[in-house]
Order: C-alpha cells, then sequence, then structure tokens
C-alpha cells in the first residue's frame, strides 16, 4: 500500500518528501530546483479493491441472478428491474445497473454522465450561415443547410455545460435572411429576362 | 415543467490543443473536462472521489512566447524606424500589436504544466495552463475533493508518503498517459 505513495519531481523523477505535499503553494524541488506544487488525496493511498465476486445458492427459495442462474441475486437493476449477482451488479453513481442496461444508457445517450461526445448543432449552423459570406455565391447551398442545422439544434440535446440559445437565433436569421436575399435576386432576374 | 438547473459551472482557464479549446467545469460530485473542435465537443469525467492528486511543475513556455513577442515587436520597431513615413506607420501598428500581445503574457504570470491523476490515469489540464491559475483553481478544489473522500490529517499524509519513498515505486514518476479513447465516466 505505502509503496504506490510516493511522489516525485515531474522533471527530475526525484523522490520528494511528503514535507513539500500540500503546502498550498508552488516550492522548489530539493534536487532539481524547478518550481513545482503537489496535492494528494486519500484516494492516493487507497488500495486497489478486490473484484466482486458471486456467490453460489446453496438453499432453496434463494432468487438468482437473471444472467447467472447458480448466483445469488445481491440487488435489483435500477433501470430494468432483473435480479443481480455481485458480479453483474455495476455500481454507478449509487444505482445498481446490468451491464446490459448500462451499454444501452450509454448507446442511446440516457445515461448522461456516460456520454463522452456530442455533436453542437448551433455552432455548425452558425458557421454555414456566416463563414460563406466571405464567398458569397457559395451561400446559395449553404443557407438552406444553416436553417436545417439551427432547426435541428433546437430539438437536438446541445452541450451538456451552460450553453445559450443565441447562436442557433443568429444562424436561422442569416439563413433566412440570405435565402431571402437569393429569391430576391431571382424574382428580378425572371423579370428581367 | 421547471427546467432543471445546469449541474456545472465554468472553472477560470481555456487550454489550446491541437484544433481544440479545452475548458473545465465543476460539478457537485466531479470536474469536467470539456474539449470543443467547434462542432463536437468531447467530455472527460474527473470524479471528486477517485482523485489522487494534482501536480504543478512550472514551464518555460510563457518565456518563451515573452522571446517570441519580444523579437517581433522589435524587428518590427526597427522596420517602422528605418521605412519612416506612411509604411512605417503601418510597422509601428504592427509592432504594438506584438507589444500588446508581450504585455498580455506577462501579465498572466508564470506559466505551468498540470496534471490530474487518478488511479487510471495521469492527464494534463490544459486549462490550468497559468502557475496563478493552477493555484488558485486546486485551492477551490480542495475542499470539494476532501469533502468526498474524507480528510486525511496532513502529518498522517506526510508520514505515508515518507514510508512510501523508502520504497521502490513512485507513483507521480510514471509517464503521462494520453488514451486515445475517453475513458467511461
Amino acid at each position: 500500500m505505502s509503496s504506490v505513495a510516493a511522489v516525485a519531481c515531474p522533471r527530475c523523477q526525484n523522490s520528494l518528501p511528503g514535507a513539500l505535499c500540500n503546502t498550498g503553494a508552488p516550492v522548489s524541488c530539493p534536487a532539481c530546483e524547478s518550481t513545482i506544487m503537489l496535492t494528494v488525496f486519500p484516494a492516493l493511498f487507497k488500495p486497489a479493491g478486490p473484484g466482486a465476486a458471486a456467490e453460489a445458492i446453496l438453499e432453496e427459495g434463494v432468487s438468482s441472478c437473471f444472467y447467472h442462474e447458480q448466483k445469488k441475486a445481491v440487488a435489483p437493476c435500477s433501470a430494468c428491474g432483473r435480479f443481480l449477482c455481485a458480479l453483474c451488479d455495476l455500481d454507478f453513481n449509487g444505482r445498481h445497473l446490468c451491464p446490459a442496461c448500462l451499454q444501452t444508457g450509454k448507446k442511446k445517450g440516457q445515461i448522461q454522465e456516460l456520454e463522452n461526445r456530442r455533436t453542437i448543432y448551433d455552432s455548425a449552423a452558425l458557421s454555414a450561415a456566416l463563414l460563406p459570406l466571405l464567398v458569397w455565391p457559395v451561400t446559395l447551398f449553404t443557407a438552406p443547410l444553416a436553417i436545417f442545422l439551427a432547426i435541428r439544434s433546437f430539438f437536438c440535446p446541445s452541450s451538456v455545460v451552460p450553453r445559450t440559445r443565441i447562436r442557433a437565433w443568429v444562424a436561422l436569421v442569416f439563413g433566412l435572411l440570405e435565402v431571402g436575399g437569393w429569391a430576391v435576386a431571382f424574382i428580378v432576374m425572371a423579370r428581367g429576362a | 415543467m421547471a427546467k432543471l438547473p445546469n449541474p456545472y459551472r465554468r472553472l477560470p482557464g481555456t487550454g489550446s490543443g491541437m484544433f481544440e479549446t479545452v475548458r473545465l467545469y465543476q460539478a457537485a460530485d466531479h470536474l469536467l473536462q470539456v474539449s470543443s473542435s467547434g462542432y463536437t465537443e468531447t467530455y472527460r469525467r474527473f470524479y471528486f472521489r477517485d482523485i489522487q492528486g494534482f501536480i504543478v511543475n512550472e514551464s518555460v513556455k510563457g518565456r518563451n512566447w515573452n522571446g517570441v513577442w519580444g523579437i517581433l515587436g522589435a524587428i518590427c520597431a526597427i522596420a517602422a524606424i528605418q521605412v519612416g513615413g506612411a509604411a512605417g506607420i503601418v510597422w509601428w501598428g504592427i509592432a504594438g500589436i506584438f507589444l500588446l500581445l508581450l504585455i498580455i503574457n506577462i501579465a498572466g504570470g508564470p506559466t505551468c504544466v498540470c496534471q490530474i491523476r487518478t488511479a487510471v490515469q495521469t492527464r494534463p489540464l490544459p486549462s490550468l495552463g497559468r502557475l496563478r491559475r493552477a493555484v488558485k483553481t486546486i485551492a477551490q478544489l480542495r475542499p470539494h475533493i476532501e469533502a468526498a473522500q474524507g480528510a486525511l490529517p496532513a502529518e498522517e499524509i506526510t508520514r505515508r508518503i515518507d514510508d512510501a519513498r523508502r520504497g521502490p515505486a513512485s507513483v507521480f514518476a510514471s509517464p503521462v498517459s494520453v488514451s486515445a479513447d475517453p475513458p467511461a465516466a
């Protein structure tokens, strides 16, 4: 346990005395004199726990795991209600989930904590609305795209962090103006012809 | 139905990577690192109960940029003096931009490399690229992490680290692992 708790200077790799940790301010490494700050927490000293092992059913009338008939159930899945053995019971932020529900939740984006990536449609819409103005004939194609992306952003989950809808609205307004501009241009050309 | 308040609070600082900006957010029980490429966001969560420590190391990046902006500013100023006239004004303008960048860089203070350590990975936190900001943010996060893990007396931490110092392994000596796949939460 104690062997994993040693801390070293990130530059010279020399082992540092405990007195240099959690000082709250940068200190000099005694070996290389580089400025460092080490903040450690009790998790550093926590040994890796042993993996869960499912207990076999030894008596009649004991609920068994949905996935392992011979193993004793310890908890129901918080999502689907199936009984789970200690091996299948996945502790997820205080919830008990079975592997299938965890995988489904991740795939469908139902468990926000498992989401690793999101597409930000409002930013894409804003780019599609504004950037092509530099090469304005392109807006004939990009304006409808900007409108589509802006509308889509209203119905798709946005970023998990705080974010306003201003980009989507600006993209929508510019997209509509560009489409309107092209419509007027075509009408004028048609009348001229 | 009332809209739920967003659980994330932005922490100061913006870092940059290869074609992306990196920001750090604090939630009730974890830190969220958001890497944004403009159209997609990638999330990396560090739960307070899993954080083993922060490693901050002062870097020379800031000093190097000071040198770059200073040299470019000086070259433009020399060019402005040599050329003179209307073209000289343009050169003075460019030199002024470099001078402004130099002032901003100096005002930001010394730069650093801040890393967060958990049992399974050590990740850089590019948004904490300034020493002053890193120290402040870590001090701000420390009570939350200690509340999640339970505080250990400073003497106990010192004793355990000193005990381990005599052992062969060193946890912060391991190289930074930058895995391609974002970790599961």
